[in-house]
């Protein structure tokens, strides 16, 4: 573990957009744990007599329409966007794995089935899938989690899948089969921990994908609803308001997103050199 | 007899993560006119590198960092200019690499690539260059050349490939030819067949060949001259005759011990089976780790090539007792 | 001497595309005896790494017997089907590839050893190192990782892999192949080793005939999916071959300039065993091929005492004499 961590930090050390991201993604994820010790303003009361106020010192990204401190809300909004892209795409990590390990090692009628499935659901833009799952299921954030989880997973299993049928073949794994092991021993223990690399890389870069679909889903109305702080819906109440010169409404929930959204990818562009055998 | 090629004193390294990797260390041999060498190392002994630094395709991070290459006479085309260089390359001396199918462009058919390596040195017209490829196809006995001319390299067997490379690296006539392990991964019967044509190949048209390999059967059985390498540097050279009749290098006679058909003599001996990095080379002779003989001088000062008879040079503080040891042996034998 | 192993009438095919079938094996016979090691000979593409993968059950065969210890391998229920494989393991050709790569050298024994459940913690940790011990690993060197050991030391590890649940037998695919000269010689000298003090039976995959030469006791040797030959060493290495043995040995370079090589050759190269001709499989190439050869495939026919070859020629040697259709 320690050796690990040696050469993680070594590494780190000269990768400058790695820094960058992990900067980022450490400093949002201590706001967002901090906020209420840092926070103004209680991000959900209303203060009428406040309303519309550009940037100033008193609230440093303005205020809306019902007068709620923006910058509050901002940081808040960290706790439900993060958390939701975050547990969307581990949930979905964990089923891509399970199902690709499954998919690929019994190819045949089992393996096809379950590929002809995920061909089905990513036949449809991730976004207008994820609409109407949550029009059936109803807007609550356990339900956002569970549809980003299922909008993603078929991109892990098609991942795991693929490393396993290139493994399958290893004679590593013949050995095993040889030697009598049980097929629960081979997947789990041969197999699984030399499939992972691919789908751990795309999964951090996806997180940031998954922040943005939860803020689009709340965006057009479809997800967190409103006195929750949450980008998405921070943008929509505050995009009209861009018309009438109140643009800070719609700007610092945008430049948010995009600050989140970047410091994650960069990050997975780190682990996808990091995680990759052969650099070391 | 001219030279064809000479190499002195080269050093080439490859700069990598944890340090400085020596492959080649103070490379230094000369192949005659119509003379065969064979360059004979284990995996990590640096002899794809030598090939590589003689042809100027060391890539980034490698770095050839001292050294004279010197083609025919007088010219060391590590001095030269990039553009320069090319025009020797290929014309002058070609390369046979191993997985053949790897080294053709899977988009284009055999033949265009023979056809554009003839183009690329001269003035020849491409109406020309194909009768000439077709020609060549044909010459290094492939059947059918008309219709092989538009086969592409997947259409094609191992050894077909490489008979596809071997015309490929003969269409410029050049005066020296390299074979860097040609027939590793081919069958027996057709590594025989792919040897019997480079052999022909080079005597027929007066070439000279340097046949870099880890099988010491193919150079006994067709080269006139061995030299070992170890760690990037020769450590024995010799007349094949003489060196297959008494190898001196403790080397080089833990690898004749080592064949299957030498086992089970009382002369057995095989080396230990410990890694040598290129990242930190050993002190004093190279071969100290691994040699069953090291007295303190080996670890401490590295030897110079030096002759033990005639042709017959050694890179070891000891060649001498070894050498008179070796020859009785041998005399005991006959 | 009862058989160890006995494989009669073993076919394999895979399908190749469309209606076209891949003829890997082609209907051989073997038999192997305990404590022996049986070579096994052919360039790629003879199927004679498939041979190995039927006889182990990691392949199923399309036709064919394979009786291990008198038992059916192939129709008997799983249950015995798994106890008879703890008694069958096999070795790699690249040691590399065939250890987990983010295995330890001790947990890649371990793990293999663990499948027998009978067996306690600490037995377990005893056998492992003793097993380690055998194949000269030393303890530094358990818990590194395949890409931190020499290629010598990764094939030590393929080997106390199949040696630590104490097999009769091991299918030794290659094993040397991928190994420098020096190297090789030790891991042979090893497999003897191993095999004097277990009585274990090797079946010896390899195109490298000086290393069948040492090891084995009996050879085969196959080409495009057939024993083409079989019979004790000196008998194949100097007696009457087969016409494809002949060449094979024509072709080996020996590391010794003295010697000349001999020039017999066959024409081109092994042809694609997808949807093979008629007749001998070697007639193609063959210099002796006449019109029969073309049509009727060749029986196997017994030349000597153990001695078995495929070629029609070959009644003809056994008389002694250059009969050349006697035996038709």
């Amino acid at each position: 573990m320690k050796r690990f961590l040696k050469d993680f930090l070594f590494m780190l050390r000269k990768d400058r957009q790695g820094q960058i991201g992990f900067a980022i993604v450490l400093l949002v994820l201590l706001l967002g744990v901090a906020a209420p010790a840092i926070v103004p303003y209680d991000p959900v009361r209303t203060n009428p007599a406040d309303h519309r106020m550009a940037p100033c010192l008193a609230h440093f990204f303005g205020t809306d329409e019902a007068g709620m401190d923006i910058f509050s809300r901002c940081i808040y909004a960290i706790r439900i966007d993060v958390f939701i892209g975050f547990s969307g795409t581990m949930l979905s990590l964990l089923a891509g794995i399970v199902l690709g390990l499954l998919a690929g090692y019994y190819e045949g009628v089992f393996g096809e089935v379950v590929m002809r499935i995920a061909d089905l659901f990513q036949a449809f833009p991730a976004f207008i899938l994820a609409m109407a799952l949550v029009a059936v299921l109803g807007n609550n954030m356990q339900n956002i989690i569970f549809v980003i989880a299922f909008v993603n997973a078929p991109i892990y299993l098609r991942f795991v899948r693929g490393e396993v049928l290139a493994l399958k073949s290893r004679p590593f794994v013949e050995a095993s089969h040889a030697a009598g092991m049980s097929d629960t021993t081979i997947m789990f223990r041969q197999l699984l921990p030399n499939s992972l690399r691919p789908a751990l890389v795309q999964a951090s870069v996806n997180i940031g994908a998954a922040i943005l679909l939860t803020a689009g889903l709340s965006f057009i109305g479809a997800g967190v609803s409103v006195p929750t702080p949450e980008w998405g819906s921070m943008i929509s109440t505050g995009a009209p308001l861009i018309l009438t010169g109140q643009w800070w409404c719609a700007f610092f929930p945008g430049v948010s997103i995009a600050f989140t959204v970047l410091g994650f990818a960069f990050v997975g562009d780190f682990l996808r050199l990091y995680l990759n055998p052969e650099r070391r | 007899m001219g030279s064809v090629l000479k190499v002195e004193e080269l050093y080439t390294s490859f700069q990598v993560k944890q340090g400085e990797a020596k492959v080649v260390n103070g490379l230094s041999f000369e192949v005659k006119e119509g003379q065969l060498l064979g360059l004979v190392g284990e995996s990590g002994s640096g002899k794809s590198v030598a090939a590589a630094s003689i042809m100027g395709r060391v890539r980034k991070p490698g770095v050839i960092k001292s050294g004279r290459v010197i083609y025919g006479e007088e010219v060391d085309i590590l001095q030269l200019p990039e553009d320069k260089a090319r025009a020797y390359r290929g014309k002058e001396i070609s390369l046979i690499a191993a997985n053949a199918r790897g080294h053709l462009n899977p988009l284009l058919t055999v033949g265009d690539q023979i056809v554009d390596t003839c183009i690329a040195h001269g003035t020849m017209k491409k109406k020309e260059a194909r009768a000439i490829a077709v020609e060549m196809l044909k010459a290094v006995g492939i059947p059918d050349p008309q219709r092989r001319f538009y086969s592409y390299p997947h259409e094609l067997s191992g050894g077909m490939a490489q008979r596809c490379m071997i015309a490929m690296a003969l269409v410029n006539s050049p005066r020296l030819l390299i074979a860097d392990d040609a027939t590793n991964g081919l069958d027996v019967t057709v590594q025989a067949q792919i040897m019997d044509l480079i052999i022909q190949m080079i005597k027929t048209r007066k070439m000279s060949g340097v046949f870099i390999t880890h099988d010491l059967g193919v150079v006994a059985q067709c080269c006139d001259e061995i030299a070992i390498m170890y760690c990037g540097q020769i450590v024995e050279q010799a007349a094949v005759g003489a060196f297959y009749d008494a190898p001196c290098h403790p080397y080089s006679v833990d690898l004749m011990g080592s064949l299957p058909e030498k086992l089970g003599d009382d002369s057995q001996r095989g080396s230990k089976d410990t890694l040598v990095s290129p990242l930190c080379l050993p002190s004093g002779c190279m071969y100290h780790p691994r040699c069953r003989d090291a007295t303190k001088l080996c670890r401490m000062k590295m030897p110079e090539l030096c002759q033990v008879s005639g042709t017959h040079w050694v890179r070891c503080h000891h060649a001498k007792q070894l050498a008179e040891k070796g020859g009785a042996k041998d005399g005991g034998i006959a | 001497m009862g058989a160890l192993l006995e494989v009669k009438g073993l076919r394999k095919e895979f399908a190749a595309g469309g209606r076209k079938k891949l003829t890997a094996i082609n209907g051989i016979d073997l038999q192997i005896c305990p404590g022996e090691t049986f070579g096994l000979i052919g360039e790629s593409g003879s199927g004679k790494s498939t041979v190995g993968r039927c006889v182990l059950d990691l392949l199923k065969p399309t036709d064919g017997k394979i009786r291990y210890k008198g038992e059916d391998l192939i129709h008997c229920d799983l249950h015995k089907k798994k106890k008879l494989r703890r008694e069958m393991q096999m070795v790699f050709q690249d040691p590399y590839y065939s250890l987990n790569p983010r295995s330890t050298t001790w947990d890649t024994v371990y793990e293999t050893l663990r499948v027998d459940k009978c067996i306690g913690q600490r037995e377990l940790s005893e056998r492992v190192r003793e097993v380690l011990g055998s194949v000269c690993i030393k303890e530094e060197e358990y818990g590194k990782y395949p890409h931190q050991l020499s290629a010598g030391q990764q094939q030590r590890v393929g080997i106390a892999r199949a040696i630590v649940a104490r097999p009769n037998f091991i299918v030794l695919d290659e094993p040397t192949s991928s190994l420098d000269v020096s190297i090789r010689a030790e891991i042979i000298g090893l497999l003897g080793e191993l095999q004097k003090e277990m009585g274990v039976a090797y079946l010896f995959i390899s195109h490298d005939l000086s290393t069948i030469k040492y090891l084995c006791h009996r050879v085969a040797v196959m080409y495009l999916g057939s024993i083409v030959e079989y019979g004790s060493v000196p008998q194949i290495f100097e007696g009457h071959s087969h016409p494809y043995s002949k060449a094979l040995l024509a072709s080996v370079m020996v590391a010794d300039p003295k010697v000349e090589r001999s020039s017999y050759k066959l024409a081109g190269e092994i042809p694609s065993p997808i949807d093979l001709p008629p007749g001998c499989p070697l007639a193609s190439r063959c210099p002796e091929a006449t019109e029969v050869c073309r049509k009727k495939e060749p029986d196997m026919i017994q030349v000597e005492k153990g001695h078995f070859v495929k070629c029609h020629k070959a009644s003809g040697w056994m008389l002694g004499e250059d009969g050349e259709e006697k035996s038709l």
